[in-house]
């Protein structure tokens, strides 16, 4: 399924302190964005239900928003959030909203697994049905078309 | 260029996405032998070839009597670009969180 990236990840700390760092503010500036991006502006937070934003800004001064909100916290379990690109870069209209989870499990007291999912990508559910033709065209790509 | 969501709802057609998948298997095709591989009737084949080329999917061209079609790749490279960006958004988000923990290890 290829509208879904799913990523899988054991972490060198216990659940309760991969939570922190995935939910707390003062962490989630440590680790979020795109490689090479910057995050001028944002209110990250995912300690708590509700909405949130981000700036990043790319080495050429380029910046991209995307926002959400905070819809299922449970700590240090469980994480969900919406997710939405700003057509046209900060401040334009919401784009298709997409979905993402974060699941983290205890493998012992020093490792946790983590389990993001990221939605919708390329669907809404009138499309839901072409995931394997998305495949097939993602595979093409990499064999040299593009 | 068409927004990404345009690209989407082009493509979101079963008939159209086919249509698509064919071009890109097969390269440039005229009209008439797009026809010939559905089911469905000419003029339903031309709208949506119509659509595809109006959101930006496919190039046209006209060959004496034939309007010939073909995949933008640019157009598809968004599409997939768009796609893959949030797997290398998550991949280079996780290298650091694994790495800010390892920082905080004491």
């Amino acid at each position: 399924m290829t509208d879904v990236v799913r990523l899988e990840r054991i972490l060198p700390a216990s659940a309760a302190r991969v939570f922190e760092m995935v939910s707390q503010p003062q962490n989630m500036v440590r680790w979020w964005g795109h490689e090479d991006m910057i995050v001028p502006e944002h209110n990250l937070d995912f300690t708590k239900p509700g909405p949130w934003y981000s700036v990043m800004e790319a080495p050429d001064g380029t910046r991209r928003q995307v926002s959400g909100d905070v819809t299922r916290v449970e700590p240090p379990r469980l994480i969900e959030f919406t997710w939405a690109w700003h057509d046209g870069g900060p401040g334009g209209p919401r784009g298709a909203e997409t979905h993402v989870t974060i699941e983290i499990d205890e493998v012992d007291e020093n490792r946790a697994k983590m389990v993001l999912c990221h939605f919708d990508l390329g669907t809404d559910s009138a499309r839901a049905g072409h995931t394997k033709g998305w495949l097939s065209i993602f595979g093409k790509l990499e064999n040299g078309l593009a | 260029m068409s927004s990404i969501s345009s690209l989407f709802g082009a493509l979101g057609d079963p008939c159209r996405f086919e249509i698509i998948e064919v071009l890109m298997r097969d390269g440039e095709k005229s009209a008439g032998d797009i026809c010939e591989m559905f089911d469905i009737s000419g003029p339903a084949v031309s709208r949506h070839l119509s659509v595809l080329h109006r959101n930006g999917l496919v190039h046209r061209r006209v060959a004496g009597k034939h309007r010939l079609y073909s995949v933008r790749p640019e157009a598809i490279q968004r599409v997939a670009d768009w796609t893959l960006n949030h797997r290398h958004f998550w991949e280079a988000s996780m290298d650091r969180m694994e790495a800010a923990l390892r920082e905080d290890k004491p």
